[in-house]
């Protein structure tokens, strides 16, 4: 049998997947769990392979009699697939800024890295939020009542299970140093650096939100998920001569956004010698340019460049933002701000009720 | 547990699937038949499945699958035919269209060629081993490793046909009736996997206008003159065909008419992605030849297919699709091409 968990990359999810695992041991044979893609692939930039391909991958390698998915880029095919099968699964829902504390937590990656790694999970777990066979854990919930969880999780992907068994899995999955309780004893962010903080907030609040029941907001890209041309280990975070030719400046962060339309606005500085030369800001997908425009800044200081953008199902590496100078004799020095992304219409967004809720209100019934 | 169950279509690997099927399930309980040819419909396969055990029937597995199996040094069948009876399997037995059959066949003779030479395979011929089926099941549950008696082999095997549904007289008069041209699309999709073809040689592979579909219509073939009248668009596609691994040369053969030349067209490679692109612009009304150079990775698990698009608005004009060639660029065949010209 195959028991599939789809989860954000942190201690939550993996507690999820080690409950599972040892349900699903308990019904005989070999089990195998394994994640997919680890934390290495989703923290690199190569697009990661479908669920199903790795799933057939483990069942022809492993051979199990069980096999525990825990999917973390959950995509379409296995959407789909869990849809028309009908076969229970779990979703594990944490607050995301407190996936990145358990990414940072177990490895030396760097905040923005471990950010964009959850960012890249956040949008592909939205859409299962609204499969009738999916069992929804939040956090929070489990922290408070371990037992009462696996329980849960027990009868939802129905595998027999005694009181002793659930707390054997508990006091079990404890010592192996994962229970559900929050990393860095509860106190989230804050031993972040500022800067750090406002990178998680800005790339995973709208989700964290999303994941509590609220609307999703916009979204602010911070200078940290970006690179710089030509040094793409430095950060945007000083002045960036534009001398030297027509050519990309800045790049990234390859993100991944939920499918819709979105606007995408810029903040940018110029000095003084830069102004009246021209620059292209524009967004790609799947090497594809999605949308592009160029301007003139015209007096120094703050300016803002705006694109507006579709996206379809996610795929490839995700969206990238580029900043271009087209002049060859530019001059001068420019900031990079932010890049904040207004979802402008979400397919998929909220869920069948909350959009029927509109429709009733607005028809007055 | 999976056994692996590769062929053409036809009757002798659905006898073959049946055997191993029955003989796990004699030996191990309850086992699924499942039709995969990806790793991902080998997923979704056990995901509907309730049995733990499965036969896995793949009659052309990709790239990828290939891979896998290799790799896992698991043992399979591999159900050998001549790819003309299992044509006229799919075609007198199933009913399946001419052109469709072709597809299937030449699909399956170049992704299962790609794992007969394998150590792992069992490699079984209709007309040698399914007459002696006690001998051939015995095989197959040796092979895949399924423990079951002799006693119970003769009881199962006795239990299964011994040929499809018509005997090789009627696929012969079947044959000789097919319109020539129809002959021609069969001969020159499937020839290089006919007996006597050496899988070392440059291999050609003709596909004619019949395997190739409009477009906009892809219920119609692409036979004779495609009006080009209209907006900017992919004229013609297909034929949606695996071909082997390696790198292909692809010769496109194209009658334009005079309305239709000094006009830009596009003649594209896909297997999923573009692998092979080139922009024409015909002089005059006649034939012209579009030469292309592609490379099928080991691990390409999408079928290939042929598009030619016009890129403006057109207001008159035709294109007839003459036909394709395919040779297999062999390294040795390379070899010998850069000798000839540099003598």
């Amino acid at each position: 049998m195959i028991f599939f968990s789809v989860g954000l990359p942190g201690r939550f999810a993996e507690w999820c997947d080690g409950v599972i695992a040892r349900l699903a041991g308990s019904l005989g044979g070999p089990t195998v769990a394994r994640q997919w893609p680890s934390l290495d692939e989703m923290l690199g930039y190569h697009p990661v392979g479908r669920v199903l391909d790795q799933v057939g991958l483990f069942l022809m390698r492993d051979a199990p009699e069980q096999l525990v998915i825990g999917a973390r880029q959950p995509d379409e095919r296995l959407l789909a697939a869990l849809a028309a099968t009908g076969i229970p699964f779990i979703v594990a829902l944490d607050d995301p800024r407190g996936a990145v504390v358990d990414i940072l937590e177990k490895t030396r990656v760097e905040p923005a890295a471990a950010t964009r790694a959850v960012a890249n999970s956040c949008p592909f777990i939205m859409r299962y939020l609204t499969i009738p066979n999916a069992l929804t854990l939040h956090a929070k919930n489990a922290r408070s009542n371990p037992s009462g969880t696996v329980s849960a999780i027990a009868g939802h992907l129905r595998i027999p299970i005694t009181e002793s068994q659930v707390a054997e899995i508990v006091e079990g999955l404890a010592q192996a140093g994962l229970a559900p309780v929050e990393t860095n004893g509860g106190a989230g962010t804050q031993f972040l650096p500022e800067r750090s903080r406002k990178t998680l907030d800005g790339a995973l609040a709208p989700y964290g939100a999303f994941f509590a029941g609220a609307n999703m907001s916009q979204f602010v890209w911070t200078r940290d998920l970006f690179a710089i041309v030509g040094d793409p280990i430095k950060k945007p975070a000083h002045l960036i001569d534009v001398s030297g030719g027509a050519r990309c400046l800045i790049y990234g962060p390859y993100i991944h956004l939920p499918p819709g339309s979105w606007n995408a606005r810029l903040v940018l500085g110029f000095s003084r010698e830069a102004t009246g030369h021209i620059f292209l800001v524009d967004a790609c997908c799947c090497d594809q340019q999605l949308a592009a425009t160029s301007f003139r800044p015209d007096s120094t200081g703050i300016q803002t460049a705006e694109i507006s953008f579709s996206l379809g199902e996610k795929t490839g590496q995700g969206v990238e933002v580029r900043v271009m100078v087209l002049d060859e004799h530019a001059k001068g020095q420019l900031a990079f701000g932010h890049v904040t992304l207004t979802p402008l219409a979400l397919e998929h967004f909220d869920g069948a009720t909350q959009a029927r809720d509109n429709f009733e209100a607005v028809l007055d019934l | 547990m999976f056994f692996f169950v590769v062929g053409l279509p036809g009757y002798f690997s659905e006898w073959c699937d049946t055997v191993a099927t029955r003989f796990a399930e004699r030996a191990l309980g309850p086992t699924a038949t499942i039709h995969a040819n990806t790793l991902e419909e080998l997923s979704l396969g056990v995901m509907k499945s309730d049995a733990r055990h499965a036969v896995i029937s793949a009659r052309q597995p990709r790239g990828s699958l290939r891979r896998t199996l290799v790799e896992t040094g698991r043992g399979f069948v591999a159900a050998l035919d001549d790819p003309r009876i299992a044509l006229a399997d799919l075609i007198l037995g199933r009913g399946t269209e001419l052109a469709g059959a072709i597809r299937a066949v030449a699909g399956s003779c170049a992704a299962v060629t790609a794992l007969v030479s394998s150590t792992q395979s069992l490699a079984l011929q209709r007309d040698r081993h399914w007459s002696r089926r006690e001998t051939t099941a015995s095989a197959i549950a040796q092979h895949l490793q399924i423990p079951v008696s002799g006693s119970e082999v003769a009881v199962l095997a006795g239990s299964l046909p011994t040929s499809g549904a018509f005997d090789l007289h009627d696929a012969t008069a079947w044959w000789n009736g097919l319109p020539a041209s129809d002959r021609d699309t069969v001969t020159g999709a499937l020839a290089p996997y006919l007996e006597g073809a050496q899988s070392s040689e440059i291999r050609s592979i003709t596909w004619t206008p019949d395997l190739f579909v409009l477009a906009d219509r892809p219920d119609q073939r692409a036979v004779g003159a495609v009006d080009i009248t209209g907006r900017a668009r992919c004229l013609v596609q297909g034929p949606h065909i695996i071909l082997p691994a390696g790198r292909w040369g692809l010769s496109l053969k194209l009658l334009f008419s005079r309305e239709a030349a000094d006009r830009e067209f596009t003649v594209e490679v896909l297997a999923g992605a573009q692998l092979a692109s080139r922009r024409i612009r015909p002089p005059a009304e006649h034939i012209m030849e579009v030469h292309l150079v592609f490379v099928v990775d080991e691990l390409n698990d999408d079928l290939i297919d042929i598009r030619l698009s016009n890129e403006r608005p057109a207001f008159d004009g035709a294109v007839t699709l003459i036909g394709a060639t395919l040779v297999h660029q062999t390294e040795a065949a390379i070899m010998q091409a850069a000798i000839e010209a540099a003598s």
